[in-house]
């Protein structure tokens, strides 16, 4: 039961290490090193943000929790590649991690069923399926394990400053087009 | 919450160990603050001899079914995000695999708490040391509430210090378990953590929506200990605490602290009001500059408290 390194890099200190190029995203992600185009990737990354909307709607969470999830997601493929990681899996995580930041948490029992549903919306015995004990059971263990992965890869660096609140504030101060503008703001 | 000392070799599980002892070596006891806070200790990392402080944090048996607790989330993620001379520095966190369910943090390695060093009869003049000491431990503060985190468990305990020729060479505050980052949207805030004899009024009062102002008291109320050498105010629990504070500084007026003094049931029971002390007659030995810091930093009303940024230009620490 040995122990294994987690987060092994030193701090970085406040939000340095969270900035690349389009340069440094579109032809050196640890996707395109394992073989993956930038078509295919930018493919796979719209495919976890539909399915964090989807699982953060129905999980009812605030859309400041699906926009936290979704920036961790980004930041993991940032830092791994889509070759060996699932990425539905991974971006169920980061749901779960978002609502514990974003202090809106849902048991872990929810996210791993809506999740289910959701990753085998095209089989319909899904439903039954992940009721069965044995199988609840390997895809907590496998969310779990996860989870310790994206806190390793993400070095436990949480925070994600939104740009909603400061967005409506100056809406508000600067009265221009009032409310499309903040409604257009938050369904981004 | 007392400091509990006793050195020795921790307690550790087997497990534990395991995690540790392929890197790191020489553990010693520092302080155990319980379960629910973690052992402290000191130890060597093997690679480079560099001599560090471990805190394990325990994931509560009944939150292990939901991952890692926020409160967890929350200690590391503050953490990650400061780097200040004045903030114990985290290097590395550690973590263990599915079945032990701790977080090792691994910081840089501080001699002593200002609790301790306030125990020991050092030779050293403390009212010589209170400027070094609050320009430091205001940097810090500054840093901190820019950073929009309330730090919101300042104590003697949590604030390190190491010295050279009798100065504070280091001073660093620690124990962001309690923090909170201010990000909106605001939700009430709860008033439950914390030492009291370092509470805010507000707090103690029970006010949810309190802000940065609430470390500026503590530290000065830790300010004041330093010089009388012993807490401030005394007591066990919140009302215990207010009648000090309002003791010393009188009750809160409706001049003094507006929409409160006139709503506050606990407030209006002190009745005739009590008059504040003569601040100079309470602290003789601090000069009059140190003394109008002191008054603004325990000051009644949380938004007329003087910000850490402000205390940092106040002409008893201008150099």
């Amino acid at each position: 039961m040995a122990g294994f390194l987690l987060g092994g890099v030193s701090n970085r200190g406040a939000h340095s290490g969270w900035y690349f190029s389009r340069k440094e995203i579109e032809e050196n992600s640890p996707s395109r090193a394992d073989g993956i185009n930038l078509k295919k990737e930018t493919y796979l990354r719209r495919s976890y943000c539909t399915f964090l909307k989807q699982l953060g709607k129905e999980l009812k969470v605030p859309q400041v929790t699906i926009a936290t999830a979704i920036i961790l997601c980004h930041r993991f493929f940032l830092r791994q590649s889509h070759a060996k990681n699932d990425r539905r899996i991974i971006a169920t995580v980061c749901m779960f991690l978002a609502g514990k930041v974003e202090e809106t948490p849902r048991q872990l029992k929810d996210v791993i069923l809506v999740s289910y549903k959701i990753i085998y919306k095209k089989d319909p015995s899904a439903v039954q399926r992940i009721k069965q004990k044995e199988v609840y059971e390997q895809q907590k263990e496998l969310i779990l394990l996860a989870e310790t992965l994206v806190l390793a890869t993400l070095d436990f660096d949480l925070n994600v400053h939104l740009p909603y609140k400061p967005l409506v504030e100056a809406i508000k101060k600067f009265k221009v087009g009032q409310n499309e503008l903040a409604q257009a703001a938050w369904n981004f | 919450m007392e400091e509990i000392v006793h050195l020795g070799i921790p307690f550790l599980t087997p497990d534990q160990w395991d995690v540790i002892t392929p890197a790191y070596k020489d553990f010693e006891l520092i302080r155990s603050e319980g379960p629910r806070f973690g052992d402290m200790f000191k130890c060597k990392l093997k690679s480079t001899k560099e001599v560090v402080a471990m805190k394990i944090l325990t994931i509560p048996e009944d939150q292990k079914s939901n991952g890692i607790p926020y409160s967890i989330l929350n200690h590391v993620s503050i953490l990650k995000t400061l780097n200040h001379p004045n903030i114990l520095k985290l290097h590395t966190v550690l973590r263990t695999d599915l079945d032990v369910e701790d977080v090792f943090l691994v910081f840089e390695y501080i001699d002593v708490s200002l609790k301790k060093f306030l125990a020991t009869p050092f030779p050293i003049d403390v009212i010589k040391l209170g400027k070094p000491f609050l320009r430091q431990a205001l940097s810090g503060l500054a840093y901190l509430h820019v950073q929009k985190i309330i730090h919101r468990n300042l104590k003697p305990n949590n604030i390190l210090l190491s010295f050279q020729n009798h100065e504070i060479s280091k001073l660093k505050l620690t124990d962001f378990g309690v923090a909170k980052s201010i990000e909106p949207p605001l939700s009430p805030y709860s008033i439950n953590m914390g030492n009291p004899c370092y509470k805010a009024p507000e707090l103690l009062l029970g006010f949810t929506n309190y802000s940065t102002a609430v470390d500026i008291w503590s530290m000065g109320c830790i300010f004041a200990e330093m010089i009388k050498l012993q807490p401030l105010f005394i007591g066990n629990d919140g009302p215990k605490i207010l009648t000090e504070i309002f003791c010393l500084l009188g009750t809160p007026t409706e001049e003094n602290w507006p929409g409160v003094a006139s709503l506050c049931s606990f407030i209006q029971a002190f009745d005739p009001p009590i008059k504040p002390k003569d601040l100079a007659a309470e602290f003789p030995k601090l000069e009059p500059d140190g003394l109008d810091l002191l008054s603004r930093m325990l000051c009644l009303c949380p938004n007329s408290r003087i910000s850490a940024v402000e205390a940092l230009e106040h002409p008893y620490l201008r150099p």
